[in-house]
């Protein structure tokens, strides 16, 4: 389905033809669920998000204005929602010493995020759970997603800057907690 | 770092994949997800460009009668108000204690008024001038000043 389907489907649900939701529902689902499994860490959480998600997207369809294609406004909506889970959870991402991460080098980061062998794609799982959530969704989206910057800083409520600054920051991060384990 | 940064960290890139492949979509997710959309008794779209002049509509009236019973309630007490101030200055003594509140003592104020009111409507003038000359003489013990006010009066 491509994104001029999607604003048929979305002009078909807004003119009162509730089961054409089920198209986009479809359509999305499994990302929108990725990502906010990965946020929360629980799936019988995130399926409630999840839910919560497409019925907030539903109910506000008359307001989406195609500032962002549609999978960005449902990832802002996801992403906003499991924020406010985990605030209300109070579930914080483990302290990463900054200096001791910005005190990784670039070629040092290159090297880690690229050395393609089993263990170190091990590390990297453990080390993404690890990650606070803005920075575990501006990776999510950028490397498994490939959404560009502008449409992860409209998911972020952010700056291109700052999801640029953000991404070459939990590099480094990731680089440090590996660093750390070995 | 860019948006064309594809083949850059092919680890990490793997890493997320391999994430994803293990993450399985709760079962029957899209058809619970489907009815509590359908339980939502409004439709997204014109519901909530309605509700906004049905709410105007609905309390206008209420507003413009609690207005006017507001304006009834209050323009009675501005009036009396004004009408009290022409009295500034009048108090009232109890028990040593002065009172000068205009609201407080309107309705002695009012009794004063009503007594003046009766007062003048019962008794001649003249009555009145006459009684005041003789509690003058009477007050007057000194014969040369009570000869002297006699002529005063008299002239």
């Amino acid at each position: 389905m491509a994104k001029t389907d999607d604003a048929r489907v979305i002009q078909q649900v807004v003119g009162g033809d509730v089961n054409a939701f089920a198209h986009l529902l479809e359509r999305y689902e499994a990302k929108v669920y990725g990502l906010v499994v990965r946020l929360v860490g629980n799936e019988a959480e995130a399926e409630d998000l999840v839910q919560e998600t497409f019925v907030q997207a539903y109910t506000r369809l008359s307001t989406y204005r195609e500032e962002a294609d549609f999978g960005s406004w449902l990832y802002r909506i996801a992403y906003n929602a499991a924020l406010m889970h985990l605030r209300r959870q109070r579930t914080v991402a483990l302290p990463i010493d900054e200096r001791l991460a910005e005190s990784i080098t670039d070629e040092e980061a290159d090297r880690t995020l690229n050395e393609v062998t089993e263990s170190r794609i091990a590390q990297l799982e453990e080390a993404l759970t690890h990650l606070a959530p803005d920075d575990r969704t501006a990776i999510t989206l950028f490397y498994l997603e490939e959404r560009t910057t502008r449409e992860i800083a409209y998911v972020l409520g952010t700056t291109v800057t700052n999801v640029t600054t953000r991404l070459h920051r939990a590099r480094k991060r990731l680089s440090l907690l590996i660093k750390n384990a070995q | 770092m860019t948006d064309k940064t594809n083949n850059h960290d092919k680890a990490l890139r793997m890493a997320l994949q391999r994430e994803q492949a293990r993450i399985k979509l709760p079962e029957g997710m899209a058809e619970r997800v489907m009815a509590s959309i359908r339980e939502q008794a409004t439709l997204p779209s014109t519901n909530k460009e309605k509700t906004k002049p049905t709410l105007i509509a609905r309390w206008w009236p209420m507003t413009a009668a609690a207005a006017i019973v507001v304006c009834l309630i209050l323009l009675p007490r501005l009036n009396e108000r004004q009408k009290l101030a022409r009295y500034e200055g009048s108090y009232v003594e109890v028990g040593g204690q002065r009172e000068d509140n205009l609201q407080a003592i309107r309705a002695d104020i009012r009794e004063a008024l009503a007594m003046a009111e009766i007062a003048e409507a019962g008794i001649p003038q003249a009555d009145v001038v006459q009684e005041a000359e003789q509690e003058i003489m009477q007050a007057a013990d000194d014969p040369e000043l009570h000869s002297m006010l006699e002529r005063m009066l008299n002239e």
